[in-house]
């Protein structure tokens, strides 16, 4: 059977991920006999019972404490861990058929947390090789694709340096260009921006949203909620569970329990429910710096007249 | 207690082509009891004037005193140095290597010579400053704790030294929100118990407003500014053209000042603003007057 | 600084010699090394000293640059010297004590030392003048053959190309580990062997972890990227046969022959 059938192809959900479970330690059954500890270990489940869909050209954000699950479930989407229970469909694969397993990851990028760690060349140009060259693709198309995302995230006059010599944030950029030049629908970025200075990650998060532009599905693990705020849709993890899914606006209304989760509020939803509890009469709609300054100067106008 | 550093200058690659001052005539002094932040852009020379404070660098020209002693001279001995400056380098959970979190804290206060119950006295006390419960973590291997707890065990190793001087490059860097606060917090209270100079460098403008007293801004190499962070935090124009920014709220009061909006003290901090912000359009009328701004002494 | 150290040592220049197709310069060098095996004498030396100025020459890389590479090995060529003089027998110069220096002893040591010193500076011309990178690639070419007979051709050459890629990250950590450590008192530098030996724990353990860190985030990041070993695999950097190329085996060839007539002829 041509891998084509079993392209799943019934709405418009690029993932769809069905009752996910992932349990860390399985194949250790063993300890499982051994002790009440071990048992608890071995039948971890980092991810449990999670159902997600994300549409095709969307960015969402998934976001959770550390140990929350979310690197974990990244990784179920791209089929570098398969699920021990539930499924994933991506990009009209099913994650548990072992012969779409490339399929999947050429469809799927997948760019890590640490700069250092995922380039694999001394030449930025041929790092951005590596995937192509890992597909197949002739050498001419290779050299017109460095070309075309190297430019895209404005490293294509950097080809030639050698990764170690980069900043950070170039370093991920480099690795953003790699996962492009293997042509995704989908990129997964897990804490892209975690070891980043400000700059560099102002870089990573400008790249993200120009590929969102260009109709790339997004898919963004992160701790920093500022990042989290243009997004379409926001998945809350907790303990390995869905704790919230909404939209920002939705998600950033219930104030409080996002901070109970653990987690911090973006500054200015921060500040929108401490005026509240001021008793200054601010709408939990406002997302960003400008809509919240131009509703605090709307009533600074109205008191003085 | 206090620190001196006087025209201190270090050249990376002398002779070379591409030399470099990565610190280029710094001078400031800092007295006990003061917390002060250290900001500028990667590549500003930040982290290499830090590792001259505790003589893991040597400098070009210039000297250090600490208290009297002049570090940078030849033979101070380095102990004498380590006891006095503690540094915690960025990502230090990336140097623990001992079979138990006990044994790793107790390596600073080994290497001091102390005995071995002044070494566990000072390791017991560390891990309450960082708050890891001994009884919990003292024989647990450092490599099985999470990335937080990994991270206050190497912060623990350089406290049990009981330096007067305590340096933080980047401590909250790639945590999460709770974490983050976690070490925050942790710092402040180090700080409390044990007095001395904490000096933090970080990028998180943030966390620069609501910590320090005093703010050290480095540009190329050179010390650009120095003074309170009300001060250094109200020229936004000049941090932006170095590649820094302010606190967010600073930012936020400044839109709204252009907005005519303007508050008559500086703000710093959401602390700052909630209050400013209560007080001119809440409708309860602001007993904020009254309060003592956060950071403004 | 620790960051600029350059595995192998290359000097980036635009010359033919850079742009010669590392296979062929892979080659050639074993060819060189063989035939300073196969000069006899000091006439045979002056074609070899022409033969590798000319190239040295055409690589122009600074001979400064060349005569450093020779410093590390100077203990090294001394020592031959030494021996190859003393222990040699045949008609005595000068004799004090037991220690004889002979007319042969002398011929012995020169020809021995100027071997070595010819065989450094032609290996070293190799890789100053290639990128580590091409070397890779043309070692990989070069061995492919051998891939039938159960060699794991490609596998090597990966492994060579992420040595190449990290160890300047792993001198990096090297660096960042052993100042934190110094900030903790430890001491790297006095002491006798065994305290030294014990002060390196607290180096090489988190340098350790480190290692197999990044082994770990690179295995994931390689195969999010599709990495499946060397099978269906195209190269962005195929290597190709060229004209110089060509050009540089005729000299290579002229050369050997002029070694080799000289060798039986003269």
């Amino acid at each position: 059977m041509g891998v084509d059938g079993l392209r799943y192809a019934e709405n418009d959900s690029i993932i769809r991920i069905e009752d996910l479970v992932f349990a860390y330690g399985r194949e250790n059954e063993d300890a499982e006999a051994d002790s009440s500890r071990a048992r608890t270990d071995a039948t971890f489940n980092a991810v449990d019972r999670v159902s997600i869909r994300v549409e095709r050209g969307s960015f969402t954000s998934v976001i959770g404490r550390n140990g929350s699950g979310k690197s974990t479930l990244a990784k179920n989407i791209n089929a570098l861990l398969l699920p021990t229970g539930g499924r994933a469909f991506v990009a009209g694969f099913d994650t548990a058929d072992e012969t779409a397993v490339w399929e999947i990851r050429q469809r799927v990028g997948m760019v890590f947390q640490n700069p250092d760690n995922q380039l694999v060349s001394a030449v930025v140009e041929d790092d951005v090789a590596f995937g192509p060259e890992n597909l197949g693709v002739a050498p001419e198309e290779i050299r017109e694709r460095i070309r075309v995302s190297l430019s895209a995230v404005d490293m294509y006059e950097h080809r030639k340096m050698a990764p170690h010599l980069l900043s950070g944030g170039q370093k991920q950029r480099v690795a953003i260009a790699g996962v492009l030049a293997m042509k995704p629908e989908i990129i997964i970025f897990d804490e892209p921006t975690a070891m980043l200075d400000p700059e560099g990650r102002a870089e990573v998060m400008d790249i993200i949203k120009r590929l969102h532009d260009e109709k790339i599905t997004v898919v963004l693990i992160t701790h920093f909620m500022e990042e989290t705020v243009t997004s379409d849709r926001i998945v809350i993890m907790d303990c390995g569970r869905v704790a919230m899914e909404g939209t920002p606006a939705e998600i950033f209304a219930r104030s409080d329990e996002i901070e109970s989760l653990g987690l911090k509020l973006p500054f200015v939803v921060e500040l929108s429910a401490r005026l509240r509890e001021r008793g200054v009469p601010v709408p939990s709609g406002l997302l960003t710096e400008e809509a919240l300054s131009a509703h605090l100067l709307a009533l600074n106008g109205k008191a003085r007249n | 207690m206090s620190i001196k550093a006087e025209n201190l200058t270090h050249i990376y690659n002398k002779g070379l082509a591409y030399e470099t001052k990565a610190v280029d005539d710094v001078s400031f002094t800092a007295e006990d009891g003061e917390f002060i932040g250290i900001i500028g852009h990667t590549g500003s020379g930040k982290s290499t004037l830090i590792q001259h404070l505790n003589g893991i660098l040597k400098p070009e020209s210039g000297r250090i005193f600490i208290d009297d002693i002049e570090i940078t001279s030849k033979n101070v001995k380095m102990t004498q140095i380590r006891k006095r400056v503690g540094l915690v380098f960025q990502y230090p959970e990336y140097q623990l290597f001992e079979e138990t979190v006990l044994r790793d804290i107790s390596f600073g206060p080994k290497n001091l010579g102390l005995s071995d119950d002044e070494v566990v006295e000072r390791a017991m006390e560390a891990m309450r400053l960082v708050g890891l419960d001994f009884e919990t973590y003292a024989e647990r291997s450092p490599f099985e704790l999470s990335g937080g707890q990994k991270r206050r065990a190497a912060i623990a190793g350089v406290i049990a030294m009981r330096p007067d001087v305590l340096i933080l490059d980047e401590p909250t860097a790639g945590l999460d929100p709770k974490a983050h606060e976690d070490i925050l917090n942790m710092i402040r209270s180090v700080k409390e118990r044990a007095g001395g100079i904490v000096v933090l460098v970080s990028h998180n403008m943030g966390d620069i407003a609501e910590m320090t007293d005093r703010v050290l801004v480095m540009d190329g190499g050179k010390l650009v500014r120095d003074g309170a962070p009300a001060e250094i935090f109200a020229d936004e124009e000049f941090l932006k053209g170095i590649g820094l920014g302010v606190p967010p709220a600073a930012r936020m009061a400044n839109v709204l000042a252009a907005g005519g909006l303007a508050s008559d003290r500086s703000v710093l901090t959401l602390g700052d603003l909630t209050d400013f912000l209560a007080n001119r359009l809440g409708g309860a009328g602001g007993g904020a007057d009254d309060e003592t701004p956060e950071v403004s002494r | 600084m620790i960051r600029d150290i350059t595995i192998g040592q290359y000097y980036p220049e635009y010359s033919k010699i850079h742009k010669l197709d590392p296979r062929l310069k892979i080659v050639v060098t074993l060819v060189y090394i063989v035939s300073l095996f196969l000069v006899k004498d000091f006439i045979g030396y002056a074609i070899v000293f022409a033969s590798i100025g000319l190239v040295v020459a055409m690589s122009k890389v600074p001979i400064r640059f060349i005569l450093r590479g020779l410093k590390p090995i100077f203990l090294i060529i001394a020592f031959t010297f030494t021996l190859n003089m003393l222990m040699t027998k045949g008609t005595i110069l000068w004799s004090w004590g037991f220690v004889r220096i002979t007319e042969e002893g002398l011929y012995n040591a020169v020809f021995m030392a100027l071997r070595l010193i010819f065989l450094i500076i032609g290996s070293s011309l190799l890789t100053l003048t290639t990128k580590p990178i091409k070397l890779t690639d043309g070692i990989e070419s070069l061995l492919k053959p051998f891939k039938k007979m159960g060699l794991p051709v490609h596998e090597l050459a990966m492994m060579m190309t992420i040595a190449l890629r990290f160890i300047p990250t792993l001198l990096e950590e090297t660096d960042k580990i052993m100042k934190a450590q110094q900030a903790r008192g430890a001491d790297f530098e006095t002491g006798g062997l065994i305290k030294r030996a014990k002060a390196m724990i607290p180096l090489l353990i988190p340098l350790f972890v480190g290692a197999f860190r990044i082994a770990q985030d690179l295995a994931m990041a390689m195969e999010a990227r599709c990495y499946h070993g060397g099978e269906g695999r195209t190269k962005l950097n195929a290597l190709k046969f060229r004209g110089r190329d060509a050009a540089a085996i005729i000299f290579v060839v002229i050369y050997l022959s002029a070694v080799v007539a000289e060798r039986i002829f003269v």
